[in-house]
């Protein structure tokens, strides 16, 4: 069993492109998983083409007040970093919910134990099912502030069902934010997928740092490799000691696939599974 | 009584900012019996904040112990907190010295 990132820094490279274009080109012959953890904006449901069912909730702890106990010191809202607590001295304290990242500053500062813990729903996991692959999908709540607790849960149903795979493959949000930490931090393997554009090759070099930082071996990925300055995104690879390993050209059939839901067939993609996966 | 006032700029020909959490200055105004006696004005720290500038911003207000409060706009949950606390919110536009002399002649 193989855990294989799929992620890039810039958004738009075609990270969701390659990741299901490699889910795809593997189902012919292994079990594969594929799990969408770009939680903000989950879609690789519409690239594979298939309709999600849920699976479950995702819940994030949230304090909760006996206002029988609470003296009004204010001490709760004080320490509030969020500002999900307003609290002025001889008022009850006023919650903000969608505003609480559950970190529990306030449940310890309370003088006289008055706030207890409750929860919130946060987001949703999804899965679904078609042509030999398995998908995961986990969505965040509108408004709600912390993405990394629902790419937490799908780490926790990955190591629940990993076994039942030969290989997970898990595409991440753009960024180098905590959400797609806890996305690569237990892959074997990680493709960046960039472009040769100033904005792409930017990102690269903030996602290697990012994956260098974590120990977590990567490979670059040129997508649309025809257009732009290849030599700039050359550059930031040497500065890392990796090598391109995989191109994909900006071809009309790909785009054409891409528009209507239908599965990316490159020899790029074949041999990027050859050489680094298989 | 104090009324805050939300404010693009220190002076009192200042426009009034149409965001309530993230203006740059909270014009304070001191009232007495319709009567304006004196107007200061405050940075808002809240202003260059990540996330959770209104809240911040009610509970700055909520400690001057403003009762009214004019902008051109309150977010959701700025709303939610000072409608907790019975503060008053009035949406107006137009300087800082017109929404005042506005509110006191209602």
């Amino acid at each position: 069993m193989k855990i294989i990132g799929v992620t890039g820094g810039k958004g738009g490279t075609g990270k969701s492109t390659v990741a299901t274009a490699i889910a795809h080109e593997l189902s012919r012959s292994s079990k594969v998983l594929i799990v969408d953890a770009d939680v903000d904006c989950p879609n690789d449901h519409l690239l594979l083409g298939l309709e999600r069912k849920e699976l479950k909730k995702v819940y994030q702890r949230i304090p909760k007040w006996d206002y029988d106990k609470c003296t009004q010191c204010g001490r709760c809202g004080h320490v509030c970093v969020q500002k999900a607590v307003v609290s002025l001295i001889g008022i009850n304290p006023i919650f903000v919910p969608s505003q609480c990242n559950g970190c529990g500053a306030c449940v310890i500062e309370c003088p006289v134990d008055a706030i207890s813990w409750d929860k919130k729903i946060i987001g949703t996991i999804y899965s679904g099912r078609k042509d030999n692959i398995d998908l995961l999908s986990g969505e965040l709540k509108i408004n709600e502030p912390v993405s990394e607790f629902i790419v937490d849960s799908l780490n926790e149903i990955i190591e629940e069902k990993k076994d039942d795979y030969d290989y997970v493959i898990v595409d991440t949000a753009a960024g180098i934010h905590c959400d797609v930490i806890a996305a690569l931090e237990n892959c074997d393997i990680v493709f960046s997928v960039t472009e040769p554009t100033p904005l792409g090759t930017h990102d690269l070099d903030l996602i290697l740092e990012l994956l260098l930082k974590l120990k977590i071996d990567v490979n670059i990925v040129l997508n649309r490799s025809d257009l732009g300055d290849k030599k700039i995104v050359k550059k930031i690879a040497k500065k890392y000691n990796k090598e391109i390993i995989a191109e994909i050209p900006y071809s009309k059939k790909i785009v054409s696939s891409y528009a209507t839901g239908k599965r990316i067939i490159h020899k790029s993609i074949s041999k990027l599974i050859e050489e680094y996966i298989k | 009584m104090k009324i805050v006032i939300s404010s693009v700029d220190e002076t009192k020909k200042s426009e009034i900012d149409p965001h309530f959490g993230r203006c740059p200055f909270f014009t304070i105004a001191e009232v007495e019996n319709g009567e304006l006696l004196s107007m200061t004005t405050q940075k808002n720290e809240a202003a260059e904040q990540g996330h959770g500038a209104g809240t911040t911003a009610a509970d700055f207000v909520a400690n001057l112990g403003a009762k009214v409060v004019i902008s051109g706009n309150f977010g959701p949950k700025a709303e939610g907190v000072l409608t907790e606390l019975k503060i008053e919110m009035v949406k107006d536009e137009g300087t800082v010295e017109d929404v005042v002399k506005r509110y006191l002649a209602k």
